[in-house]
């Protein structure tokens, strides 16, 4: 096994995890499709990723390009995806969607971005200059959004107390 | 307690994501004791990390998926390739796909078939061989029942099932039925010839991301004296198995991924 495929293996429980958070917003996507893409085309388009790059943050980078593109389209034509109602996958059926804990509800309030922004922060550790990276947005921005993400989480789940949030530059 | 740079929004959060240098997350610390109002919201923040994490740990967790792994066992075969080498195939086969209007499809070419050969080809394969040698029962539903047979496969399928029509090549639709894939469910179409010579057409989906609609190129496989044309179209895989010629096999898979695109 190559150097590269070890460091990519070792990078999916992350980007599974990634997926299935940002699939729960859109019904109707596997996430390990999203991730399966994700690896292919990290794969066919290996040779342009420059060496002594980071590649988590570019793997991650691909999955949410595709994502994004993915929600647009699902947006294009929602008309034809109402056409093949009830949407599921033939092999999963236990209505995971359904049950959503605190937290989960909490995130699915979140704006998109500031969604991605404390997923990738708090659960896949990267770091501000990754996310930024990935997003392709100053990391300026990702800190503000970051700040943002979290006043609105701690509101919905701890109620919201006068603020006192000191905003960035 | 000396004059330092005042701790900012920026500092709190890089100290809960320790993104903090030693000497600053020092200054963030000692900054927190005597600011109880900003040391309870890390802590509501730090809070809302670890319910993250016991929330979404599971799934990273989990087994990965042998399709996944297999993907990227891709890498190997390419790895063997000079990297510049590859550049220009990746390159010509760019031009060859604008020249013939396919532009944007090579993508799927070398990254999905360890996919597609185990989740597709084999599968049909030998759903192929099982069902032609099988003289009593090679389908389950017959053609005459038609309508009934794609109703149900497209149910089952939960996309649009075509039966491509062959007559003009001489292959007259037998039937189909519904097969169990990898990890999806299959259809599978049954054709004969006037000699009695059949060719079994394979439909899966191989994704659920809503796709453009991108087709690959045909690929091709043989196993067992069994010819196999693939090819990939947004979400669904199709592969026509046949102990054809390559001519012969690869007229019917076009008849029949015309149809099926339009």
């Amino acid at each position: 096994m190559s150097k590269y495929e070890k460091k990519i293996l070792a990078l999916i429980p992350n980007l599974r995890r990634y997926a299935h958070v940002l699939c729960r917003s859109v019904g109707t996507i596997d996430p390990d499709d999203l991730v399966q893409e994700c690896l292919a085309r990290g794969i066919s388009k290996f040779h342009l990723w420059q060496r002594g790059t980071n590649l988590r943050a570019w793997l991650f980078a691909i999955m949410h390009n595709l994502y994004v593109n993915m929600i647009q389209k699902s947006i294009r034509e929602t008309h034809k995806l109402s056409e093949l109602s009830p949407v599921e996958f033939e092999t999963s059926t236990d209505g995971q969607k359904c049950e959503m804990s605190e937290i989960e509800e909490a995130l699915e309030k979140l704006a998109s971005d500031q969604k991605s922004i404390i997923l990738l922060v708090t659960l896949e550790g990267l770091s501000y200059q990754e996310v930024a990276e990935v997003l392709d947005v100053p990391v300026g921005t990702v800190m503000s959004r970051l700040s943002r993400a979290r006043q609105q989480l701690k509101n919905t789940l701890f109620g919201s107390t006068a603020d006192n949030v000191r905003y960035l530059k | 307690m000396k004059d330092e740079i005042p701790v900012t929004e920026a500092d709190l959060h890089a100290f809960i994501d320790h993104q903090l240098s030693p000497e600053r997350r020092a200054v963030v610390t000692e900054w927190l004791l005597n600011h109880p109002e900003d040391a309870a919201r890390v802590e509501q923040y730090q809070l809302i990390s670890d319910q993250l994490h016991a929330n979404f740990d599971p799934i990273a967790d989990q087994e990965i998926p042998d399709s996944l792994m297999q993907i990227v066992g891709g890498l190997k075969k390419m790895d063997k390739t000079p990297w510049l080498h590859k550049g220009s195939i990746a390159a010509s086969l760019m031009l060859v796909g604008i020249l013939t209007g396919w532009f944007g499809n090579t993508i799927f070419q070398d990254s999905d078939s360890s996919f597609m050969l185990v989740n597709l080809v084999k599968p049909a394969a030998f759903a192929h061989n099982v069902y032609t040698s099988d003289s009593r029962y090679p389908v389950e539903i017959k053609s005459k029942n038609q309508s009934q047979l794609i109703e149900w496969l497209s149910d089952r399928l939960r996309t649009k099932i075509k039966a491509p029509n062959l007559a003009s090549m001489g292959y007259r639709l037998i039937g189909g039925r519904l097969i169990p894939s990898t990890n999806r469910m299959a259809a599978q179409f049954m054709y004969e010839y006037a000699d009695g010579k059949k060719i079994t057409l394979y439909v899966r989906r191989v994704s659920s991301l809503p796709y453009e609609k991108s087709q690959s190129q045909f690929n091709q496989s043989k196993k067992d004296g069994v010819h196999i044309i693939y090819w990939r179209q947004g979400e669904m895989g199709y592969a026509v198995s046949g102990a054809l010629d390559d001519e012969t096999l690869n007229s019917i898979a076009k008849a029949s991924r015309e149809q099926i695109s339009i």
